[in-house]
């Protein structure tokens, strides 16, 4: 039973493995979005705060870049 | 807390004609321009008060504020964004998403993953609760309401994939009006101005606007002050 089981827990780890990944895949095409959205709101409206939320969105990019590397790496 | 006032009276609509009756402007698009002047600069500032930091919600002349849609000749006097209340919500939101790891282990309630997953998911947490920010901040940084020499333009965003610019010719406002309602709406004094115009153009409203009563004053001062221009 037991080699059962850890077959089983293998098969859920790998299923949620997949599932972190394609969850953090989508979620850099959403920052990338993020990103878009706000060179576009920031060529049509120009105020003081465009470039700090510039650099937020890019930031966050990165840091959904780095995620889905994290997730390939370390799981 | 409703108020209406009819500019009918002082916008006419249509054409633009001079006193002894000879037209001089046809064409419904071209906008009037009113010449700006440091008074016009001091009456606004007196309807509105001063603005205190870029951030504020309601901005008059703004220095450093331009869109992609000015004209030439265009001049900003006011830059209106909803009032700061409304971002209490997300605010507090985004401190209990913050929060919500550090008290899952203060109450020592463990993930069932092992570490690298649960790390991994905090991270994602996190991250998410930055966009979560990041978006709500975009949301209300760049729904802005704009008065200038010629027109009104409202550019709603009610999320990132949802964008919505609409304007108003200075001289097509007919009538305008106001919208309190709630009890924060009241205690903070925020509302929707609505502004109705000549013809089939839909109303533009403009929503959690901070002292709408005085957007409504500051329109009409404007509307007096294109009336001769039409007469």
């Amino acid at each position: 039973m037991l080699p059962q089981i850890n077959n089983l827990t293998g098969a859920v780890f790998v299923f949620i493995k997949v599932f972190i990944f394609v969850g953090a895949v989508i979620y850099l095409i959403f920052a990338s979005i993020i990103v878009k959205q706000a060179k576009t709101f920031s060529k049509n409206i120009r105020d003081k705060f465009n470039s700090l939320i510039i650099t937020a969105a890019y930031a966050h990019l990165i840091a959904a870049a780095v995620l889905v590397f994290l997730v390939l790496i370390i799981l | 807390m409703t108020r209406s006032t009819d500019l009918d009276g002082i916008a006419p609509d249509d054409l633009s004609v001079r006193s002894d009756n000879e037209i001089i402007d046809q064409n419904p698009i071209a906008p009037p321009t009113i010449p700006h002047t440091e008074l016009q600069d001091d009456t606004f500032r007196k309807i509105l008060g001063h603005t205190l930091h870029p951030l504020s919600s309601t901005i008059i002349d703004p220095d450093f504020f331009d869109f992609s849609e000015r004209e030439d000749n265009e001049k900003i006097y006011v830059v209106l964004r909803p009032h700061w209340f409304t971002n209490v919500s997300w605010i507090l939101i985004a401190i209990l998403m913050i929060l919500a790891p550090m008290i899952l282990g203060i109450l020592k309630i463990n993930s069932p993953l092992p570490a690298k997953f649960t790390f991994i998911l905090v991270l994602f947490w996190y991250l998410a609760t930055f966009a979560f920010t990041l978006e709500k901040f975009i949301s209300w940084y760049f729904d802005i309401f704009m008065v200038t020499n010629t027109r009104v333009i409202d550019i709603d965003i009610h999320n990132l994939l949802d964008r919505k610019f609409s304007e108003a010719q200075i001289n097509r406002i007919q009538n305008t009006s106001y919208h309190v309602s709630g009890v924060f709406h009241t205690i903070f004094n925020y509302g929707s101005v609505i502004i109705e115009t000549a013809g089939e153009n839909p109303d533009i409203v403009f929503e959690n606007i901070a002292s709408p009563g005085k957007i409504i004053k500051l329109l009409q001062n404007l509307c007096e002050k294109n009336a001769p221009t039409n007469k």
